[in-house]
Parts: C-alpha cells; structure tokens; sequence
C-alpha cells in the first residue's frame, strides 16, 4: 500500500512498479468498454472522471503541498460550464469540454491569485470558504445554474458531426484520464517538478533562492483547474446533469478523500483512489450499508500512519 | 580534484555589498546600532561576537528577512531598499540559515540544477566538498552537517555575487570542515563571502577580514591579527582564548 | 422598517445560538491548537444523544448528560491521538479531525438511521413574544441567555481563575509552560473537552426549534469556520461578536436576498486570511 507521500521519488523500483500498474489499467481501460454492460460503462466513464478530478487534486496536495477543501468547485464549476454551453449554445462536445476547461482554469486561477500566499492551513480553511462561495453562487443564481435543481436533461454531445453514446463518452473519459496522467507526469519530470516540490518543501528557502512562490503556485492552481474542469465537463454529459452537490464541501471531501487513500504522493496513487473509493461505494453499499464509516476508518488509518507527509513545510 | 573551470579575470577587493548605519530595534532591545559593513568581491569577511550581539540579525537585514529600523544597503552599486529576499536573491545575494534550510524530497544533484540548468559552480562545490558521492541520493537522509553543506551547494549553484553563510561550520567533523575550507577558498576569487561564525579555529583559518559585533555595534574590524590583538574583542570574548591558534 | 428591526432582532438571538458553537471552536482553536473539522459532527452527535436521553430522561437530563459524553469521547480522542499527531504539524491533526468527521457522520446514520427526530419545547419555555410586529419564540429567547451565560463564564474562567491563566499559558507558549510545571498535555486535553462539550450542548439546546437531523453537520461547519475567522482566530471576544453578527446577517439575507449574505460573509473570511494571515497557528507550528 502506498503511503501518503508515496515511494520514494528517486527509487527505479517505484518507476517501473508504476509502469507496470499504468498498463494493467490502460488494459483493463480498454478491454472493459467491449465486454462491460451498460451500467458498469457508465460507471466506468465517470470512475475515469473522478480519476482525472482527483490527479488534479494530488498535483496540488501531493506535489504542491497545499490542501484544498474547495476542489469540488474547480470540477463543479467546469460541470456546470458545460452542461450550460450544451443547453443554451451549441451540442459540440469540444464546445462544451473547451468552456469547461477555460472555467476550470479560470477558478484555478483565482484561487492561486487569492489564496496563493496563505500557509497550509489557513489555505486549507480559506479554500473551504471559496468552495462554499461557489456553491452559494451555483445555489442562488437560478437562472444561469438552475439554482438548488441544477441543470438537468443534458443532450448527448456531439463529435465530428456523430451523437457520442456512453461508450464513446467513455472513451472521452479515458482519454482524458491518460492525457491528465501523462501530463503530470511530464510535468513532474522536468524543471517545473523541481519547482513544485522546492516550494512545497521549503518555501522559505526557495524564495531566498529567487523562487517566485505565489506564481509557482497560481500556476500550479491554475493547470489543475484546468484539469479538473475538464474532467468536470466530461462527466456532466456522462451523468446528463448537473446539480450543486457536485461542487459543496462534501464533494470537496470526497476528492480528498479518493486522493489520500490512494496515495497522494503519486501521480497515479489518486487514480487508483478513485477507482477504489467508487467502486467500494457501489460494491459495499449492497452489502456493508455504512460504507461511509469503513471509508472514513480507512482515510483516518492513511493519515495515521503517513502524518509526517501532511506537515506544512517551512511556512513562507 | 580537479578545477573545472578557470579563475575568472575579475579585479579583487571591489565593494560587492555597502552597507551603512544599520540599526534594528526589537521591541526595546537594541540588536544593531549604526552598524557598518563593506563585502568586497573575492575578499572572506568573517562576522564575530558573542551570543546576542546582532550577528543573525545583521545577516537577516542583509537577506531582506529582517527589515532595518535604519540604513542603506546597496549591491553592485544598487541600492536594495525594501527589496524582498527574492528580489535580493535575482540580484545575486545568496544566503544560508543557521539552521539548514533544504528540500527533503529533492538530490543533491537536483538542489544544484535548481540553481542552473548547468549547474552554475553547484557541482564544483560539491566535488571540493567530496559530496560527490551523494550527488543522486534524497538529502532527507544527509547528515546534519551534510544537510549544511548540501545548502551550500545549491546557492552556489546560483552563481552569486555575494555569498552570506550563518554558521556555516556548526556541527560538522573535521573532515567536513577541512572540505568547506577548500570549498570556500576556491569560490573565493569568484565572489564576496561573509559568514557568521562562532568556530575561531576555522574562521581564523579562512578569513582576511573580520568584524566584530558586540551588544549591536561594530566594536572593531580588520585583518585577523590586528583583531585578536585588540583589547576590546578580547574584553569582549571574556574567557575565550583564541590568541594562539 | 418593522421587518428589518425584527430581523435583526431574530438574527440577534440566532447568532446566540450560533455563538455557543463557534466559542466551542475558537476555545479549540486559539487555546487547543487543533483546526477541528469535526466540530460540527460533534454538534450534531450531541443533537441526536440529546434526543434519544430526551426520550428517556427529559430534556435537562439530555443537556447535562450528552454533553459529558461528547466531552468523555474527546478526551479518549486526545489522550490516544490526537495527543501524538500534534508533533507532525496542524495539517496532520486537521486531517484527522476531517476523517473523524466522516467517521461520526458515519455512526450517527448507523445509530439513529436517516430520519429526523423532534423535540417538543418544554411548557415553561412555550410561547411567544410580540416583538416589531412578528414573534420571537420564548424559547429562543432563553437559548439565547444560556449562549450568552455559557460564554461569559468560560471567558471569566480563562481570565479570572488560576485554571484559565495554565490554559492560556500553555497555549501562548508551550514549551515555556511546561517549564513553569504546567501539564501542557492535560491542559489541552481539557481544553479540547469543554470545547467539545460546548458543541454538543449547543446540539441539545436546539432540538425544540430545529431538531435532530442528517446534514446539520454540513451547514454549522460552514458557518462557524466563517465566525471564527472573521472574529479573528483564537479571540473569543471575537467569535462572539463575529457570531452576533453573522446571525443577523444572515436573517437579514433570508429576508432580502439570501446569496448576497452568503457572499459576503465568504468573502470576509478570505479577506481576514489574507490580511491577518493566520499567525496564530503559524508561530505554533513546528
């Protein structure tokens, strides 16, 4: 089991494991829309969604260090773009996914701009206040969001002139799932990656060596929202609504939650929450009805054993 | 070891860092008092005193961490101001705290090419401080003393005009502080050093200037004879015996 | 003119109610220095075992007893956790009180199930006052004084009494404490079951006007993070003032325009993060 900050970076053991896990699920990703019924497609498809939701979350947990409560509406509030692009403008998906996308950005963006300066955990808190602001918004302004409802009755969107059914919306989904995975990963590589963790483990020390801190994080912020609304955008169409309780505070917590048992500290590691959290929800709530009391056992029991991976660094 | 890079032609003993009438008051208490402080390019400029007498905060309001009551301060000519510490890190002031101040998760390697995409004088730092061993492992599993040097060697990295180390030799073996000696007299001619330092044994042995600070003022400043000789850092140190070293 | 003075009115005695809670926080917060997220859990744990006591015992029973036990089950948490979290930092403890949260979530389904339960307002405290033109309900009136009571004792206690100056000491400066000889552990633990109990008393006080019900947690957690930031963290002159005015903001808004209230009181919160940056908990940790 991987622990909150995951395998040691540097380990060649930790690269190929991590190889090796990614084929197994790009298997698994394509064999199952061929055999699957519907439902599980659909499941799948948005499985995928909260993947790529919740590796946007681990790039700014796990390899920023910031804990945000307010995620929620980063993959919300790109649900809500698209869903509105696809009921008012046009039944393109790339319309729909690209306003999602831009919205996503936009609120990542903000976030960092605003919240940027602050330590662990009045970001933390901050970030709770912004996540509730936006589902105020998406609550109170009825008549863009549909207020308490929501939007609902969602068409299927359309690609290259073709209606897109669930499994091409699933093949969407895990498009966007690889490509999010992909781009963390390439950017973790490179001299951004070194940034990020120089910030998230030193902010003192990477601002006395010339670091910009607040841009590496307003960026940072910024690439996840982007991430996250897209994500958002996608599964919009694959739920064929939206309502505010994909961006409240408990959905905020469902992410964290997905995040941290998997393992934080990976790219990866969120992914696999995903795909366990929810597909735990579906499994154990037929047969173990307080599903929620063995989720929050085992989030407690991660914490527990990694705490020292949750430390706030050297607060700038 | 072999050098890497040839000594450049810069001319020796220009003023890098000038700083004038630096006084800082924390709450009632004086910690500087019109302080003065001039850092010329390949010169060491050792900063003495005994416990309390300004020495960190002296270095703090040369980084930008500790904002002076008084004074100025310019670099390469430039007056700082208010200029933050990254603003004074671009500009080229590269600074160590007392206590090491790294990235757990990053190598020593990867500390370095944070510096500069070739490393700057990162690498040669390291290889005179015979962390070339080390170069690929987490600096989390360094040593105290290591977790110092590996410091060191990421602001190194950053090629910089004036190099401030905070007790750069607390807590090493005498191995690790014969290596910092080499280090430092071969970045010497590349820049302008100043450290705070409370080892006399190893700052008489490197330095070519030193100021001496007690209760927040300049009590005396020169070449290491004369100030070993002074009576006044003698008072000052009472009980110390560094005269013969 | 008569509608917003009985607003206001209303949303004075709301934000009494509200009060009890966020001085359960900021008591938790400033002298314990534990960002609790499961503060509004425990405000509905006490709830739902003030109603099943209640059905038993009646209510003042409920809200001696269901306190104590929210309170017992905090100092468990303590001595056994959260005492040995604290030295990974604020974050680690937040993110154990987040998961505890869900996990008492979690049991108060599984106990009490997903219905609602309602409490009947005592007969002594039944009736109304005519106030503004409306009614105020007498009820609230005396949940109001109790707040008020409860919080003006806990803060005479912090200033006037021996007790209250150890707790104040070891939240100013631990390490110093301890050296005066001041049990610093206990001192938090303590602080951490009033704060608890504060809570859940709260939970009982309100079962005649709102009852017992799933995701009353969600909505006070929101709210009473809000008031105690906005009365400045750790102050518990603050927190009051901050709850008082939270109340009749919100009133104010469910009169007029509800997401502007809303609205206005996330972006104070933000605000008062970014101009008071949390020094309180930043000079504490590591």
């Amino acid at each position: 089991m991987t622990t909150l900050l995951g395998p040691r970076s540097n380990s060649p053991m930790s690269g190929r494991l991590s190889w090796f896990l990614g084929a197994m699920i790009a298997a698994a990703g394509v064999v199952a829309p061929l055999m699957a019924p519907p439902f599980t497609i659909h499941l799948l498809a948005l499985v995928l969604c909260y993947g790529a939701w919740a590796m946007s979350f681990g790039l700014v947990m796990g390899q920023l260090g910031q804990t945000s409560f307010g995620h929620a509406a980063l993959f919300g509030g790109g649900a809500y773009a698209a869903a509105w692009v696809a009921l008012n403008l046009s039944d393109s998906l790339l319309a729909a996914i690209g306003a999602a996308g831009l919205f996503g950005m936009g609120m990542g963006m903000l976030l960092g701009i605003v919240l940027g300066r602050l330590s662990g955990v009045a970001f933390a808190i901050a970030s709770l206040a912004f996540g509730g602001m936006v589902t105020q918004v998406a609550n109170g302004w009825a008549e863009v969001t549909g207020g308490s409802d929501g939007l609902v009755g969602l068409p299927f969107p359309r690609l290259f002139g073709q209606n897109l059914d669930d499994r091409a919306l699933y093949a969407v989904a895990a498009i966007l799932a690889a490509a999010t995975y992909v781009a963390i990963t390439m950017v973790l590589r490179h001299r951004p990656g070194l940034l990020l963790h120089a910030v998230r483990d030193n902010p003192v020390r990477a601002a006395s060596s010339g670091i910009n801190v607040h841009a590496v994080r307003i960026v940072t912020l910024t690439a996840s929202g982007l991430l996250a609304g897209l994500a958002g955008g996608v599964s919009a169409f694959i739920v064929g609504s939206v309502a505010p309780s994909s961006l409240d505070w408990s959905a905020s917590g469902t992410v964290l939650v997905m995040a941290v048992l998997g393992g934080v500290g990976t790219v990866a590691g969120p992914l696999l929450g995903a795909v366990g959290y929810t597909l735990f929800e579906q499994a154990l709530s037929q047969v173990l009805p307080n599903y929620r009391l063995a989720m929050g056992m085992a989030f407690i029991v991660v914490v527990l054993l990694a705490p020292g991976g949750m430390r706030a660094r050297r607060d700038a | 070891m072999p050098e890497a890079t040839p000594e450049p032609a810069a001319p020796i003993r220009q003023p890098v860092l000038n700083a004038g009438g630096l006084s800082k008051n924390f709450g009632g208490k004086k910690a500087l008092q019109a302080v003065s402080l001039r850092l010329e390019h390949g010169s060491i400029h050792g900063l003495i005193g005994p416990n309390g007498a300004g020495k960190s905060t002296l270095i703090g309001v040369l980084a930008g961490t500790v904002v002076p009551d008084e004074g100025e301060i310019t670099l390469a000519g430039a007056p700082l101001g208010r200029a933050t510490p990254r603003r004074r890190a671009r500009d080229g002031l590269g600074r160590t705290f007392q206590t090491p101040h790294v990235f757990d998760s990053l190598t020593l390697r990867q500390h370095i090419l944070l510096g500069a995409r070739d490393g700057g004088w990162g690498f040669e730092a390291a290889a005179h401080l015979g962390l070339d061993p080390l170069l690929d492992r987490a600096v989390a599993t360094f040593s105290h003393g290591l977790r110092r040097l590996a410091e060191i060697c990421h602001v190194a990295a950053y090629k910089p005009r004036v190099l401030l180390l905070d007790e750069p030799a607390a807590g090493l073996t005498m191995v690790e502080m014969r290596q910092l000696d080499a280090a430092l007299r071969w970045l010497q001619p590349r820049l302008a050093v100043c450290l705070v330092e409370h080892n006399m044994t190893f700052l008489l042995g490197i330095a070519d200037t030193i100021t001496v600070l007690d209760h927040g003022q300049v009590i005396a400043s020169g070449s290491p004879d004369a100030i070993v000789a002074e009576p006044a850092v003698r008072e000052a140190y009472l009980g110390v015996s560094f005269a013969r070293h | 003119m008569q509608e917003a003075a009985l607003a206001i009115v209303s949303g004075l005695l709301y934000g009494c109610t509200l009060m009890l809670v966020a001085t359960g926080l900021t008591l938790i917060f400033g002298v314990g220095r534990v960002v609790n997220f499961a503060h509004g859990t425990l405000y509905a744990l006490g709830a739902f075992l003030g109603a099943s006591i209640h059905a038993v015992a009646g209510l003042l029973a409920a809200c001696l007893v269901a306190p104590a036990l929210v309170a017992a089950m905090a100092v468990g948490l303590d001595v056994l956790i959260i005492r040995r979290l604290r030295r990974h930092g604020d974050m680690a403890v937040l993110l154990f009180t987040f998961g505890l949260g869900i996990v008492i979530d979690a049991l108060i389904t599984g106990i009490w199930g997903a219905r609602s339960y309602v409490v009947p307002v005592p007969d002594a405290l039944a009736g109304g006052v005519h106030v503004f033109g409306g009614q105020v309900s007498v009820y609230s009136i005396v949940l109001a004084v109790c707040s008020l009571a409860v919080t003006g004792l806990l803060v005479a206690a912090l200033h006037r009494t021996r007790i209250g100056l150890y707790l104040r000491a070891a939240a100013e400066n631990p390490a110093m404490a301890e050296i005066a000889g001041i049990d610093v552990d206990r001192a938090f633990t303590a602080v951490l079951a009033v704060g608890s109990a504060f809570a859940a008393f709260a939970g009982v006080l309100e079962l005649p006007m709102i009852g017992a019900s799933n995701g009353m947690d969600l909505t006070v957690t929101v709210l009473v993070f809000i008031i105690v930031i906005v009365g400045g963290l750790g102050s518990l002159a603050g927190a009051a003032i901050a709850s008082l005015l939270v109340g009749v903001i919100l009133t104010l808004g469910a009169t007029y325009a509800s997401s502007a209230a809303y609205l206005l009181l996330f972006a104070a919160v933000i605000g008062m993060l970014l101009i008071r940056p949390f020094g309180l908990i930043i000079s504490r940790s590591e």
